[in-house]
C-alpha cells in the first residue's frame, strides 16, 4: 500500500467495508452500555450532596431566642475581598447586647465564595452553607436581605 | 535651656517641660493614656515609665521635669515589662468588647496592648461589671471598658469649669459617674469623647454610624461661627458622619463647640437646593441649567440691580463677586449677617465667638467696613423704593431664617434671583434660582476673626447640579 496525494492510507477491499470496525466500535457501545460503571447524574431530577466544608449560598445563623447572633461588628466586611457585604448597625433592643444589625445584605453577584467571612466572624454568626443550585432570573434576587440570610427563603 | 538626650537624640527643652511633652514636641512617642498636653498633669495610667541613667527605677515620664544631661531611654526590655504588667492591670476588668465598640481602630489600648500585651489573660475570676447610660445629650458612657485616666474629668474641671463627671467609691470599685441631676450638657461637651483614649465616653451622635477603618478624613473649617475651628471630618460612603477638632494651638487648641460638632447636618438636610429652577410670572417652575441661568442672569444685571451676599461665602466667591459688581458697576451691595449670639471663654483661651459668620473679616476686606456695615440697610431701601429693578441675594447661610423684611421686600423686585445652599421662603419667590455649594462641598477659604485665613477642603459630591459660589460668578 502507498499514501495517496491527501495523506490517507489507502486500504483494501477487506478493509474499506469497515465491517470488523463497525463490529468493534459497537462491541465498545455494548460495553459501556452494560458493563461500566455510570457516571452521569440526572441533575433536577437526582441531585448529588455537596462535599463537607463546600462554601455555597450564605446563611446568618440564630441564637436559641431566634435573635440573629451577628453583633454588626463589620469585621466580615473588613475581611471581605469583593465588598459584597453592606450592613447598617443599629442599637440593639434587647437588653443584653449593645449592637444588632438593622440591615445586612450580601450581594451573591460580587461573591467569590472565599469564605473569609465566616472565618472572621466573632461570633459565629455568619455560615457558608452547602446549597450550591443558587440560580435567580433577576440579579435583585442575588441580593440578599437579612431576613433572607436568617430564614434562608 | 536644658539640654538631654532621650534615645541617644540629643534634645533642648525648656527647664520645667516633663520628659513626655519634651519627647512628643520632638517626634519620640512615648505611649500614654492620661496625658493630655492641654490638661493637668494626673501621672496615674503608669504607662509612660521610661528609664532614666542613674536613676533607681524607671520613672513616669508625665511627671518628670527635663534636668540638665538626663539620659532617657524610652523602650528596653525592662520597659516593656513594665508596660506589659500595667496593660494586664487594665484588661483585669476591660470587657475586650472590640467588636461592637465603636472607638476600636482609634483606641489607644487596643495600640499598645498590640505593641506591649499579653497575648492571653491570667484573670480567671470574675470581671466587675458597671453602668452602661446616657450621661448628656451627646455622650454616653460605658463604665466598663474605662480605664480611669480621669481625662474626661479634669477637662471638665479645667477647661469647661463645669465638673458634671467624677470619680466616685474607692479602690478597685472606682467609677466614672455623674453628679445625680447633673447631666454633661455644657456646650464643650463633646470633647470628652475625643480625649477618652478608649471607648468609654461615645458620641450618641456617631452611635454605630461607621466603623472608623471604612471612613476618609479630611481637613476643614468649621462655619458655624468666627472663630473658625479647624475640624477633621470623617467621611463614609460620600456622607460626613462626624466632625473632630484638629490640634491648631493658635485657633482652637484642641477644642470645638458641640453646635459645630452636630452643623454637618446641614449639609445633608433634605430641602437642600439641588437643581437650577425658573420661575415664570405665572409662577410655572421649570429646570433649567447652568448655563442658560447664567445666560439669563447676564441680561438681567445692570447698574441699578442691588446684589445681597452674605458672610458666609468663601473669600473665593467675595472676591469673583467684586469682579462682577465692577463689571456692571452696581453700587447697591449689602450684607447678609446672622445674627449674634453668646461670646463664652473657656478655660486654655478656647472661645466660641459672638459673631456667627465665618467670614465677616473677608467681606470686609473684599468690600470695605462701609458695605459691611450699612450696605444691607440700603439695598433694603432701594429694593423698597423702586430703585432697584433686580436683586440678587446670595444666601448660603447655613441654620437661619431669612428676616421678614427681607422676604417682603423681595416680592417687590421686577426680578429676583436667589442663589442658596437651602431652600427658603426666598427661593419660593425668586425668578431664578441657583443651587450652591456648602462649604463642604467645595475648596475655599474663610478669613475668622483674628484675621487667619483658613483653607478649607471639599469633603463630598455637592448635592444635585449644585455648584460653588465662585464658579457660577466667574461666568457672568
Amino acid at each position: 500500500m502507498h499514501d495517496n496525494d491527501n495523506g490517507t492510507e489507502k486500504k483494501n477491499l477487506f478493509h474499506s467495508i469497515y465491517l470488523i470496525e463497525i463490529f468493534k466500535g459497537m462491541m465498545n457501545t455494548l460495553k459501556h452500555f452494560w458493563l461500566v460503571k455510570k457516571f452521569t447524574v440526572q441533575y433536577p431530577e437526582e441531585k448529588l450532596k455537596a462535599a463537607k466544608g463546600y462554601r455555597g449560598e450564605h446563611r446568618l445563623k440564630k441564637d436559641d431566642q431566634g435573635r440573629p447572633k451577628c453583633v454588626a461588628c463589620f469585621m466580615c466586611a473588613t475581611a471581605c475581598p469583593a465588598e459584597c457585604i453592606h450592613i447598617k448597625a443599629g442599637e440593639a433592643p434587647w437588653p443584653d447586647r449593645d449592637k444588632y444589625p438593622e440591615e445586612f445584605e450580601i450581594d451573591l453577584l460580587r461573591c467569590i465564595y472565599c469564605g473569609y467571612c465566616e472565618l472572621a466572624c466573632p461570633c459565629d454568626a455568619i455560615e457558608l452553607t452547602e446549597t450550591f443550585n443558587i440560580v435567580s432570573t433577576t440579579r435583585g434576587e442575588k441580593l440578599y436581605n437579612k431576613e433572607r440570610l436568617l430564614n434562608g427563603k | 535651656m536644658v539640654k538631654l538626650r532621650i534615645n541617644n537624640k540629643e534634645i533642648i527643652a525648656e527647664p520645667g517641660t516633663s520628659v513626655m511633652k519634651a519627647a512628643l514636641d520632638n517626634g519620640i512617642f512615648i505611649p500614654h493614656f492620661c496625658y493630655h498636653p492641654a490638661l493637668s498633669i494626673s501621672g496615674n495610667c503608669r504607662i509612660c515609665v521610661v528609664s532614666v541613667k542613674n536613676m533607681p527605677k524607671p520613672v513616669t515620664s508625665c511627671t518628670t521635669a527635663v534636668a540638665e544631661g538626663m539620659e532617657v531611654e524610652t523602650e528596653n526590655k525592662d520597659i516593656a515589662a513594665i508596660r506589659k504588667s500595667v496593660l494586664e492591670f487594665f484588661l483585669i476588668n476591660h470587657p475586650i468588647d472590640c467588636p461592637v465598640c465603636d472607638q476600636a481602630g482609634e483606641c489607644t489600648l487596643q495600640d499598645f496592648t498590640y505593641l506591649y500585651g499579653s497575648d492571653h489573660s491570667r484573670f480567671s475570676e470574675e470581671k466587675r461589671t458597671w453602668h452602661t447610660k446616657d450621661v448628656g445629650p451627646l455622650v454616653k458612657l460605658w463604665a466598663n471598658r474605662c480605664v480611669l485616666c480621669a481625662r474626661c474629668v479634669r477637662f471638665l474641671n479645667e477647661i469647661t469649669k463645669t465638673g458634671e463627671l467624677g470619680i466616685m467609691n474607692r479602690g478597685d470599685r472606682n467609677v466614672i459617674d455623674t453628679f445625680p441631676g447633673m447631666p454633661v450638657d455644657n456646650p464643650l461637651s463633646g470633647n470628652i469623647v475625643d480625649i477618652c483614649p478608649v471607648g468609654a465616653l461615645i458620641s450618641k451622635d456617631f452611635l454605630y454610624q461607621a466603623r472608623v477603618w471604612f471612613m476618609d478624613f479630611k481637613q476643614s473649617v468649621c462655619p458655624m461661627c468666627a472663630t473658625g475651628c479647624n475640624i477633621t471630618a470623617g467621611v463614609y460612603q460620600g456622607k460626613i458622619k462626624r466632625f473632630a477638632p484638629t490640634k491648631n494651638l493658635k485657633v482652637n487648641q484642641y477644642w470645638m463647640c458641640d453646635y459645630g460638632r452636630l452643623s454637618y447636618k446641614f449639609v445633608h438636610s433634605d430641602n437642600r437646593l439641588t437643581a437650577f429652577l425658573t420661575r415664570s410670572q405665572a409662577g410655572s417652575v421649570t429646570k433649567t441649567t447652568l448655563q442658560e441661568s447664567v445666560n439669563i442672569l447676564k441680561n438681567s444685571l445692570s447698574g441699578d440691580t442691588a446684589v445681597l451676599a452674605s458672610a458666609y461665602m468663601d473669600n473665593e466667591g467675595l472676591t469673583a463677586l467684586k469682579t462682577v459688581t465692577d463689571k456692571y458697576g452696581i453700587k447697591n451691595i449689602g450684607c447678609l449677617l446672622k445674627p449674634d449670639g453668646k461670646a463664652q471663654a473657656f478655660g486654655g483661651g478656647f472661645k466660641i465667638s459672638h459673631d456667627n459668620n465665618p467670614n465677616r473679616k473677608g467681606f470686609e476686606n473684599v468690600f470695605g467696613k462701609a458695605v459691611l456695615d450699612n450696605g444691607y440697610r440700603q439695598v433694603i431701601d432701594a429694593v423698597k423704593t423702586g430703585k432697584a429693578g433686580t436683586l440678587y441675594v446670595i444666601n448660603g447661610i447655613l441654620d437661619y431664617a431669612l428676616p421678614q423684611e427681607l422676604i417682603d421686600a423681595a416680592g417687590k423686585v421686577k426680578f429676583l434671583v436667589v442663589q442658596d445652599t437651602h431652600s427658603s421662603a426666598l427661593t419660593e419667590k425668586a425668578h431664578l434660582v441657583l443651587p450652591s455649594c456648602t462649604y463642604a462641598e467645595k475648596n475655599g477659604a474663610f478669613t475668622n476673626e483674628q484675621g487667619m485665613e483658613q483653607k478649607f477642603n471639599r469633603l463630598i459630591d455637592p448635592a444635585g447640579a449644585a455648584e460653588p459660589d465662585n464658579i457660577i460668578l466667574n461666568q457672568l
